[in-house]
């Protein structure tokens, strides 16, 4: 803040509504504790020192849907696991966010078409961000994290013009 | 008979020190009494190490089986694996025994396994008894081959799925199941099991790729 302190007087700060909103949606989300398969090490491996997650204002991961606001599917599912992530997607609060992690969360991976793998998880609920890899890195995750900060950032509030 | 409280129980009081040929010889007393009592059953030794294996069909197989379990020579009072496998003209339900001896913990060069193999001829429904009464391990991985590869075992009590969803349609590890895909109805299935019988026969392994086994949902 060395520049502003020097140009502007203490107590006034100009921006956009979207703007500060959009910072304090992005700052500060809460991933959901959701880890299906192998996908779910790599996530885990993410928000450890050697990686830090925390960096990016996401190193609280809750255990209950209600207080989480991303949901970062990492595994195969199947059809019986199908019900239960709608179920936890359907429970978040408003403004969730969901990032499909691997190649079984994107299309159903090695296991597309057999008998009981979903070919995708954006089949059962919608998503925002793919990370591909079969398991991507912790790099890799963190990358597609800032990449749905940067969905956040274009977000806005205003009325859309009819 | 009465072994199956020992196994709760403390170990005998004075366990007599028995050498590896003992158990060998017990084996093949209890193989000579099967082999007098049960006409039917032929053997086969087709494990690890020569073990072994009694194959039976099922309407000698629970008899066989409690003989097994429960006799005073040597009991086979654990049941390893229980293994169920498609064979195209019959179904297989495998069940690895072993016959550990009390107060002994050594168990690599004093335990003698057995396999017991019952063969089901019906394809069309397959059923074979459930060993549960006697192993009361079998009650899971019954419920998986029921599951998995669709053999109904008579007597178990809580015969569900356990792996796959409440409402899947069809048994996925039978042979004529579509190798790609779910089928959500059944008639659907049914009918292309029907066409597709033949093909499925002709090809003795019938595990073939056949990009046209995909059901038009999966298509993406």
């Amino acid at each position: 803040m060395g520049l502003l302190d020097r140009e502007y007087t203490p107590g006034v700060f100009l921006t956009t509504m979207d703007n500060i909103v959009n910072w304090a949606k992005r700052s500060s989300i809460w991933p959901l504790t959701f880890g299906i398969a192998c996908c779910a090490i790599e996530m885990i491996l993410a928000t450890t020192p050697r990686f830090d997650l925390a960096r990016f204002g996401a190193e609280v991961f809750r255990a209950t849907p209600r207080q989480a606001d991303l949901m970062i599917v990492a595994g195969t599912v199947n059809h019986k696991l199908a019900k239960r992530i709608q179920l936890l997607y359907e429970q978040m609060p408003a403004h969730k966010k969901v990032i499909a992690m691997g190649s079984c969360a994107i299309s159903g991976g090695p296991y597309i078409n057999t008998y009981n793998v979903v070919n995708g998880v954006d089949l059962i609920i919608p998503v925002d961000v793919y990370v591909p890899g079969c398991p991507p890195r912790p790099e890799a995750l963190i990358d597609g994290f800032i990449k749905l900060q940067r969905l956040i950032d274009h977000e806005t509030l205003a009325r859309k013009k009819a | 008979m009465g072994k199956k409280e020992k196994i709760i129980g403390p170990p005998p009081e004075s366990p007599e020190p028995e050498n590896p040929t003992d158990w060998g010889e017990k084996l093949n007393a209890v193989l000579e009494l099967v082999r007098n009592n049960f006409p039917s059953v032929t053997r086969k030794d087709c494990f690890l190490k020569g073990e072994p294996a009694l194959i039976v069909d099922t309407v000698t197989a629970h008899s066989l089986a409690e003989f097994l379990g429960n006799n005073d020579i040597l009991p086979f009072n654990y049941l390893r694996n229980v293994t169920g496998t498609d064979k195209i003209d019959h179904f297989e339900v495998a069940y690895n025994l072993a016959s550990i001896p009390h107060g002994k913990p050594n168990l690599p060069d004093e335990y003698k396994t057995i396999g017991l193999i019952v063969v089901i001829r019906d394809r069309n429904k397959p059923a074979s008894p459930s060993m549960i009464d006697i192993w009361p391990g079998a009650d899971f991985q019954e419920r998986e081959i029921f599951d998995l590869v669709g053999i109904e075992f008579t007597g178990h009590p809580d015969l569900r799925r356990i792996l796959l969803d409440d409402e899947f349609v069809g048994h996925p590890l039978k042979k004529d199941y579509p190798l790609i895909g779910k089928w959500d109805d059944m008639e659907a299935l049914e009918a292309h099991l029907d066409e597709n019988q033949v093909r499925k026969m002709k090809e003795d392994a019938g595990l073939e790729f056949n990009p046209d086994d995909v059901p038009p949902s999966f298509k993406r």
